[in-house]
């Protein structure tokens, strides 16, 4: 999963803290954060990928999940980035530490019902801030198309796993991916460790 | 709390939205993420084909901008696909001097695209209608593109439409960014905002119809030719347009033309470094600031609205 987190460049020392907590939690659950303070909002995107939106026109936004923006503090660009967000369909979650600071005009767009889907506007504490990222985490993968494979990416095989993975899906329904991505769920299942983070922060 | 918005104008001048004149407020208004980036108010000039556009509606685009450019931070025009690039090539040359960020974009989607592209050039115009660029350019995809050098991609892609690097000014990635050093200082003086309408196009083909081209070029004021893909002009085309040394002949081509013989003819005044578009709309301006020919030489030499490739 790929998130962009928006938050000021310049900001207290207490909020800049709170940044790299959502950072560093998005990053031990495994996701990959784009943001506007990193000096490279590339991340894991190839040179391929890139050269291909390029020629396209294609937005950078449809190549992430969702967008995280950190409000307590203005942003200029957050009206922008929710608009774009919304046109592309794509989860928000805007964070503020206090009520107050949150525009009346996003508190318009809530009453629209596709929008108040995507578009989470959430006050947060020390206390919940953990969960509150992590609800909006699952929000995404149970979103609309998040049960559905939408994501590619590059995987090389060696000569011995691609023998095997036609021998075990030949005379199947299954595809070799399709095979993959069951595979997959059930070490996500099985993995004590990931169902423990998550409960642990649920 | 409410954080006061940039306010911007939008122009709808092509068939979307294809709705009653009086529903297009409660359109906009509709729109609700538009009004998160800006406080939009529309206006109408037409709501039909842009493949319709006349100059006149490019003068009355440029009243309403004109009219209204101390209450707008920018102006963002709805066009089709059709004509967009002479209505921005128009706008270049009709709005010096405004100091206004003017962007253009269509709600036209291609057939094998989704509908939000639409709503995402729209935003992205929007946005970039509020940042302080004196430049009339197209939004489309991910470039904000210098309208005067604007040339229709042939590639199906989001971008519909494509320029020089220098002329890609702006990148759409998280937000609008632009680059401030690609924009350029438009020309000083004082021009009017004014088309001469009355000039014949030719386009270089075997066969051209030179009877009616000599009935026809006795009316007109000025001639622009495109000779984009020649090297040289048929005999009997310069036969007819050397008859009248006081008619301005702007001949468009391709690259540098060395051809001596048309250099020393008077009223012949050759352009390589402009778009086809752009030649036809900048010879209407040039003709309508003058009627010297060496003026209209001069003008159509100069980079005036940022228009020379």
């Amino acid at each position: 999963m790929r998130l962009y987190f928006a938050a000021p460049t310049k900001a207290p020392t207490s909020l800049e803290k709170q940044f790299a907590r959502i950072v560093d939690l998005f990053y031990s659950a495994g996701v990959t954060v784009l943001s506007n303070r990193q000096e490279k909002n590339v991340s894991d995107l190839t040179n391929q990928d890139l050269e291909k939106m390029e020629s396209t026109g294609e937005n950078m936004i449809e190549a992430i999940d969702g967008i995280v923006i950190e409000g307590t503090k203005f942003l200029p660009e957050s009206g922008y980035l929710i608009a774009i967000g919304l046109a592309h369909k794509k989860p928000i979650l805007f964070l503020t530490q206090s009520a107050k600071t949150i525009d009346k005009n996003l508190l318009e767009i809530k009453k629209e019902p596709t929008a108040a889907k995507l578009l989470n506007l959430k006050t947060y504490t020390q206390k919940n801030l953990d969960e509150n990222l992590l609800e909006f985490l699952q929000q995404i993968e149970q979103g609309d198309s998040g049960e559905k494979a939408t994501i590619k990416f590059t995987l090389r095989m060696t000569k011995k796993i691609e023998r095997y993975l036609q021998w075990k899906t030949h005379n199947t329904k299954l595809s070799k991916a399709d095979y993959l991505r069951e595979v997959i769920e059930k070490i996500i299942n099985q993995d004590q460790d990931f169902q423990k983070f998550i409960a642990d922060n649920s | 709390m409410t954080r006061p918005r940039p306010k911007v104008a939008l122009i709808i001048c092509g068939s979307y939205p294809n709705i009653k004149p009086d529903q297009i407020a409660s359109w906009v208004k509709s729109l609700s993420e538009l009004n998160i980036v800006a406080e939009v108010k529309p206006f109408l000039i037409f709501q039909k084909s842009s493949t319709n556009v006349e100059s006149q509606n490019w003068l009355e685009l440029f009243q309403i901008i004109k009219k209204n450019a101390g209450n707008f931070v920018g102006f963002v025009v709805l066009h089709d696909f059709d004509n967009i690039v002479y209505t921005a090539a128009a706008l270049s040359f009709l709005t010096l001097g405004l100091n206004k960020p003017i962007v253009l974009t269509s709600g036209q989607t291609a057939k094998d695209q989704s509908q939000f592209e639409s709503r995402a050039n729209l935003i992205n115009a929007i946005q970039s209608a509020s940042v302080k660029i004196n430049e009339v350019c197209l939004m489309f995809g991910n470039k904000l593109i210098r309208g005067s050098q604007a040339q229709f991609s042939q590639i199906e892609a989001f971008n519909k439409f494509d320029a020089p690097l220098e002329a890609i000014f702006g990148r759409v990635d998280f937000g609008v960014r632009i680059f401030k050093k690609l924009l350029i200082k438009k020309a000083n003086g004082i021009f009017k905002p004014s088309l001469n309408q009355n000039i014949l196009t030719i386009h270089l083909q075997p066969d051209l119809d030179y009877q009616t081209i000599a009935q026809v070029i006795d009316q007109k004021q000025g001639i622009v030719i495109n000779a984009k893909h020649h090297q040289h002009l048929p005999e009997k085309l310069i036969t007819i347009l050397t008859k009248n040394q006081n008619l301005p002949v702007v001949i468009c081509w391709s690259q540098k033309n060395e051809n001596e013989q048309l250099a020393k003819i008077k009223n012949f005044i050759s352009v390589d470094q402009l778009t086809w578009p752009t030649a036809v709309v900048k010879t209407m301006w040039a003709l309508a600031q003058t009627k010297n020919i060496k003026k209209v030489k001069d003008l159509m030499a100069t980079n005036i609205a940022g228009e020379i490739l």
